[in-house]
């Protein structure tokens, strides 16, 4: 017991260092926070071009780990195979999912979140040189986030990043569903293209968000009786090319063009990506109403975590579409992941 | 320009030098003096050891001195240590005499750390040259016999009357018991 | 683990770095130690040492006394009873020398030899053996030498002798 004291008290002489890396489209960033006696004592943010290691990222996480032997590498699982089922029988598993290629961990005793085991071993591989400590499902992130809602209103709980949206549907703190979505960027309208390609740099952004179909998504669409949607599109693209037409029609030429083009791309790609993503989860709730296996039940709200920034567009789509209360809080996601982290270590 | 050195490597420099300061010390304030005594004591044991063993070759020595006296004057030291027996020196004796008698033993007298009785000594010879003999063949007696003046001779008839006081001496008990 | 997939690698005060000063300072104490204890032992151990020595010398000591002691008192024993056989053989032969001493035509009656004195009684035919042959001897032995005669019948004379060694000493 006295040996416990002591090694306590020389414990309590280092600061701990939790690291975490988040991986979107962009590249990695990395947010440390460092701890003083269960204290927080500063936060450190840093973003690199790349997925993976490289030296610079290496250098910045030495720096803090050289400095205490207590650190925490955390790292929010982007696997395409993942997500959540709402049993944690293994036996019942095999009716949502094969899990012969998944890790899976329970919650509650209740339900359950998966990863394949490949991708995990993957991103283990990727990060040998510093090694991980932890490796975090969205999920846990979702339900952490939204801990005190969960428990009390039967609702969607949705976290939205910039390549993936988590969504899950809970009751009393009992999950009935939850699907991981991969984001793909769509090749864009050809009514879009036209207007868009007199600029190199136009073309430069096309190149960012064009990135080809996902065939999953292509699947999913076939199931539904979505032609409505497309629809809906159309009817999108052209309100947007009135309104390119008629800043066109203002006075300065090329650079007014330019500059209104470009902003008018960012405007337009955030409302694209919005409607992207609702209709995403649209597509989702549909699946989990029409599911038998899913104890569905009507959904009335949704709780959005949003994680990259949306507009109040996507808020619009799910009340005017979907008749859904919606509100929505803005997540830090590194910095979420980071109480995890904290969570995992100090309790 | 501050120099930074991480936390651990920091700890670990204050460490060793505390360690290396408490080496130090305990040397310099513990071992050190101890060292010294040892050596000190040790020089003192050693010269003691040899003390003792020149002594024991002394007392070794006197062991055997003491043992060849014993042995050169076994005689000696038995006959002192004898108990006198009037009857077996007169049966002892007789052959150089027609008669002897002696007198009773009187009390002891002291003579530095022995005793002696005196023994009065009647006979009668036939010739003094028996006389003779008897006074070699006491000293090689049983016990420390001397023969003391007065002796005075008398003819009788054939035979000559001697009476003469003879002095036995032994060890005497009480003294010998304390040693 | 609440929610992470994997286990974190465990992390601990005592890294590889403190394991090993560690381990070589508690060498270095281990020695240190040992060459204290080693002292301390090796004073214990004189102490005790120098205890028998001190005992064992004490022992040496009263051995040596009683020996010595023993070795006067034989001392003692062998010069009297060497002087007691001397005196003897003196006696023995001063008896030897008198009875020598007096010639055949002089028959003895008595004779008392003291220590320092001779007193003879007897017979002789005429006073000039007696003087020629006992009295000139027993002169040149003794200091002083008187005689005295008495009429025996028959020419002979009866004769006290006396002599004495030593002036002044009448006494035997």
């Amino acid at each position: 017991m006295r040996i416990g004291i002591i090694v306590k008290f020389l414990e309590s002489l280092y600061s701990k260092a939790f690291i975490n890396i988040v991986i979107d489209r962009n590249g990695t960033t990395v947010y440390v926070q460092t701890y003083k006696k269960e204290k927080l004592q500063d936060s450190y943010e840093e973003q690199f071009d790349v997925f993976g290691l490289n030296e610079k990222l290496l250098d910045y996480i030495h720096n803090f780990t050289k400095e205490t032997p207590f650190f925490y590498i955390a790292y929010l699982d982007n696997s395409t195979l993942q997500g959540a089922i709402p049993t944690c029988v293994k036996n019942e598993m095999a009716r949502y999912q094969d899990m012969s290629e998944s890790e899976y961990k329970c919650y509650n005793k209740q339900w359950a979140y998966y990863t394949s085991k490949s991708d995990l071993y993957e991103i283990e591989k990727n990060y040998e040189k510093i090694g991980l400590d932890f490796i975090f499902s969205p999920f846990s992130l979702l339900v952490h986030f939204f801990k005190d809602k969960i428990a009390d209103f039967f609702a969607g709980y949705i976290l939205i990043q910039e390549d993936l949206i988590t969504l899950s549907v809970f009751e009393n703190a009992i999950l009935l569903y939850a699907e991981s979505i991969n984001i793909e960027v769509y090749e864009p309208d050809e009514a879009l293209d036209e207007t868009l390609l007199e600029d190199e740099e136009e073309l430069d952004i096309i190149e960012e968000i064009d990135e080809g179909i996902d065939l999953d998504d292509i699947s999913a669409i076939d199931e539904l009786d979505s032609l409505d949607d497309f629809g809906d599109i159309a009817d999108l693209d052209s309100l947007d090319d009135i309104d390119d037409f008629s800043h066109n029609e203002d006075a300065e030429e090329e650079l007014d063009e330019e500059v209104a083009a470009i902003t008018h791309e960012t405007k337009d790609s955030v409302s694209t990506e919005d409607y992207q993503r609702f209709t995403l989860i649209q597509e989702s709730i549909n699946r989990y109403y029409h599911d038998e296996k899913y104890d569905s039940k009507f959904l009335e709200t949704i709780y959005i975590a949003d994680g990259v920034g949306t507009s109040s567009l996507l808020k619009q789509y799910f009340e005017e579409e979907m008749f859904l209360n919606v509100y929505v809080r803005s997540i830090d996601i590194a910095q979420e992941l980071s109480s995890l982290c904290v969570e995992e270590v100090v309790s | 320009m501050k120099i930074n050195i991480p936390r651990p490597t920091l700890y670990l420099i204050i460490l060793s030098l505390l360690l290396f300061i408490f080496v130090l010390v305990f040397s310099f304030t513990v071992l050190i003096p101890k060292g010294k005594e040892y050596r000190k004591e040790r020089i003192t044991v050693k010269k003691a050891e040899k003390e003792l063993r020149r002594y024991q070759d002394f007392h070794n020595e006197t062991t055997t001195e003491l043992q060849d006296l014993q042995k050169k004057n076994r005689n000696i030291i038995i006959a002192f240590d004898k108990v006198f027996n009037q009857e077996r020196f007169e049966k002892q004796y007789k052959k150089y005499f027609s008669s002897l008698q002696l007198s009773k033993l009187a009390t002891p007298v002291k003579n530095d750390e022995f005793l002696s009785y005196e023994v009065n000594t009647t006979s009668q010879m036939s010739s003094p040259k028996s006389f003779y003999d008897f006074i070699e063949a006491l000293n090689k007696a049983d016990w420390i016999i001397g023969v003391n003046f007065p002796i005075a001779f008398k003819r009788d008839g054939e035979l000559i009357k001697s009476s003469f006081t003879m002095k036995v001496y032994c060890a005497d008990q009480n003294t010998t018991k304390e040693k | 683990m609440k929610y992470s997939y994997i286990k974190p690698r465990p992390k601990s005060v005592f890294t590889l770095e403190v394991k090993l000063l560690s381990t070589f300072f508690s060498i270095s104490f281990l020695m240190l130690f040992m060459t204290y204890a080693f002292l301390l032992f090796k004073d214990y151990s004189f102490e005790k040492s120098l205890k028998s020595i001190e005992k064992r010398d004490t022992q040496l000591h009263t051995s040596l006394a009683k020996m010595k002691e023993q070795i006067v008192y034989i001392e003692k024993e062998r010069a009297l009873a060497q002087s007691i056989q001397t005196e003897n053989t003196v006696l023995k032969d001063s008896i030897t020398n008198l009875f020598d001493l007096v010639p055949p035509r002089i028959t003895l009656s008595t004779a008392m030899l003291g220590k320092k004195s001779l007193i003879l009684k007897g017979i002789t035919p005429n006073k000039d053996v007696y003087n020629f042959m006992l009295q000139a001897p027993l002169r040149s032995i003794f200091h002083e030498t008187y005689s005295s005669f008495y009429p025996a019948g028959n020419g002979w004379m009866y004769f006290v002798s006396t002599n004495y060694i030593d002036e002044g000493n009448h006494e035997n």
